[in-house]
């Protein structure tokens, strides 16, 4: 006889994950309100993330390996807590995507309940633990009675295991600094942006050169009345080059000359190379009735004023500032004991000194390509290559997936089996 | 070719997939039918190939920049996925569905262009860059259309004509390749990002939904081991999914939660 199985009556299933997953959620908002929305950030601060992270996984290990019995250790390895745990995580990230994150302006109940800074605040940190216990017990248990059909299994749950692990546990201990060097001065002292605290390097920077390169200045019409840039569907830019032309509202224009760097003596616009001079281009304009307009346009630059070139009662044609295409920052960096190192240091291309990675960070924005000034960040993440290693994991596990398709759901996998519907 | 002859083109690619499609499905039991239609597929396929790859060269940088621009190769790719899986599972609404919406976003790109732009910032000069945003276009064009299955077969259920019991086979077989390349977009995006901006991952809004749409699929996947959940409940969670995923690509622009997002480079 089939007697209905009641609510706590094992093995546990949906209904229970239910419970335990909103009770987690309720904890996490009560814990967060209880600190007054204080977070978790002076709690895991180092050395206390490396015995938090030992703690971790000495429990997870004991569980696994003592707890086996136990109905609820069965429960946690199973499906429906692998969707719930999944599901909690989900459903946290999903109030960090709508509301606003890192807000100091945030106060009441928002702040409280730690919806303002999600990823330091007690309901995250619950979610990840539920989320590290489940994918970590599962994993235990097909690592126990490995076979090779299980490797796009394991592989892909070991990798994600350690990515949140290394993430959650490792961050603390990451170090973001700031260096600001002048041209031909030698810097070894940077400073934490969030504590305004000053560090000192086991290195100093000197800075050789900022280079900045830039694209050709667009030209646009904008409304004399409104100061605004016409534009539809995203047209009605052009790149300014000698010789471009392009059709923009009513008006054929085209460049007749284009200086790249240049100065203004008298009407006209001249090649210079010197601190300030700004790109301008001769331009003729003729409208569909046939008016020709021509004339100089130039963007100026700190020290230079800029020209436009009025066309009608309605537009004018304007010179944008030039965008950067790349910033680089000619460096040498000393160390004792050492010849100095001399590198080109630019966006997306870091590089390594003393487990310290150099990115190019800023420059003076306002002097363009002027700048004497380059700002450079210093990261130090001793947890990286522990993350790398779940990552490049996890990537395997995804070829793999991509490799067998559906047919991987035929491999058995250790556990528990479910009731089909 | 410049994106002024735009229109042109994709009025023609579009022309040749409609008259494709109207070949395919007018006799099914005609061979050469059939076949003439795959062909002119095919060679839409191939002119919006040509199309891309000589906007590449113009523009000097990849064309992956703007909305309009990934919107071409979402077509392309959602082109390609529906002439391979018809040919794999032979659903004509399957066909129908894909190359309806590639021609779609065709069409939407007469009207927004949002292109002709060869500056790109220093930020997106990275050998990721491609890798990174082609993976995810492939990702986003087999889950679209697992969830447009998804409906299709909600549908059928709502009705109560129950004719296609391997729909869900067929879902499952989209969300498998196209959650594989999600990992990947978004592993190659963590790899990128600790590159460029000095963190594997910063929450990002960008970021956050990125997150949520792999959540999503990865708890489908789990449901769907020895039928956990109900199929029905199953397929509800792949048509949740698409909209997270469409959040994740346009929606998270307007969400005064990305106002600070490193992710916004259209609007630049």
């Amino acid at each position: 006889m089939i007697t209905e199985r009641k609510v706590w009556d094992h093995p546990w299933d949906y209904k229970e994950g239910i419970i335990i997953t909103l009770t987690i959620l309720l904890l996490g908002f009560t814990l967060e309100y209880s600190t007054g929305g204080a977070g978790i950030t002076h709690l895991i601060v180092y050395p206390n993330n490396i015995y938090f992270g030992i703690g971790f996984v000495v429990i997870l290990l004991l569980i696994s390996l003592f707890g086996r019995s136990s109905p609820v250790v069965e429960w946690l390895e199973s499906i429906p807590a692998a969707i719930f745990s999944i599901g909690l995580l989900l459903f946290v990230s999903l109030l960090m995507g709508l509301t606003m994150q890192y807000d100091n302006n945030a106060t009441g109940l928002i702040r409280k309940l730690g919806l303002s800074h999600i990823v330091t605040s007690w309901p995250y940190m619950l979610s990840n633990l539920f989320l590290l216990i489940t994918l970590g017990l599962i994993t235990i248990k097909n690592l126990r009675s490995f076979r090779w059909n299980k490797i796009g299994f394991i592989v892909s749950h070991v990798g994600l295991w350690i990515v949140l692990f290394g993430a959650n546990f490792g961050t603390p201990q990451m170090q973001r600094l700031q260096m600001e060097v002048h041209e031909g001065e030698i810097v070894n002292t940077s400073v934490d942006i969030s504590t305004n605290e000053s560090h000192t390097m086991p290195f100093a920077v000197k800075l050789v050169d900022f280079i900045l390169d830039e694209y050709n200045p667009k030209l646009a019409l904008i409304n004399n009345k409104s100061g605004k840039v016409f534009q539809t569907n995203g047209m009605g830019l052009m790149i300014i080059d000698s010789g471009a032309s392009s059709n923009i509202n009513e008006w054929h224009i085209t460049v007749d000359e284009y200086l790249y760097s240049s100065a203004k003596a008298g009407n006209k616009y001249y090649s210079i190379n010197e601190m300030g001079a700004a790109p301008s281009a001769f331009i003729t304009a003729i409208n569909t009735n046939g008016n020709t307009v021509e004339g100089w346009i130039s963007c100026g630059s700190y020290n230079r004023p800029y020209e436009s070139l009025k066309l009608d009662d309605n537009y004018s044609v304007v010179m944008l500032f030039p965008e950067p295409k790349e910033f680089t920052s000619v460096i040498e960096i000393y160390k004792p004991n050492s010849d100095p190192i001399y590198v080109n240091l630019k966006v997306n291309k870091p590089m390594v000194v003393d487990g310290w990675k150099l990115y190019q960070l800023s420059y003076d924005s306002k002097l363009g390509k002027w700048s004497d000034i380059s700002v450079i960040e210093l990261i130090r993440d001793p947890w990286l290559p522990i993350v790398y290693t779940g990552i490049f994991l996890m990537l395997i596990g995804a070829i793999y997936m991509f490799w067998m398709g559906t047919s991987n759901r035929k491999t058995k996998v250790d556990d528990k089996p479910n009731k089909t519907n | 070719m410049d994106w002024g002859n735009f229109p042109v083109m994709a009025i023609i690619i579009s022309s040749l997939w409609i008259v494709g499609i109207i070949l395919i499905g007018i006799n099914k039991n005609n061979r050469w039918l059939k076949l003439s239609g795959k062909s002119l597929l095919v060679l839409g396929i191939i002119i919006l190939s040509t199309l891309l790859a000589t906007l590449w060269v113009q523009l000097e940088r990849p064309p992956l920049r703007t909305l309009g621009e990934t919107r071409l190769w979402y077509s392309v790719f959602l082109a390609a996925i529906g002439l391979i899986f018809y040919l794999r599972w032979k659903y004509y609404w399957f066909i129908v569905y894909s190359f309806f919406m590639a021609g779609l976003f065709l069409v939407l790109n007469i009207y927004m262009p949002e292109n002709f732009n060869k500056t790109l910032m220093p930020a997106l000069h990275s050998p990721w860059f491609v890798p990174h945003v082609i993976v995810y276009i492939i990702a986003y064009a087999l889950l679209g259309a697992s969830s447009i299955v998804a409906v299709v077969q909600l549908y059928y259920n709502y009705k109560g004509q129950n004719k296609q019991h391997n729909a869900i086979q067929l879902s499952d077989n989209l969300v498998y390749l196209g959650f594989s390349f999600l990992t990947m977009g978004l592993l190659f995006g963590a790899l990128w990002a600790k590159e460029a901006w000095g963190h594997y991952w910063t929450w990002d809004p960008k970021e956050t939904w990125a997150f949520l749409t792999w959540a999503v699929y990865l708890i489908y996947i789990h449901g769907r081991i020895r039928n956990s959940i109900k199929v029905n409940t199953a397929l509800w969670i792949l048509a949740m999914g698409f909209v997270i995923l469409l959040m994740c690509w346009f929606g998270v622009n307007y969400l005064p939660s990305a106002a600070n997002s490193v992710h916004t480079y259209s609007n630049a």
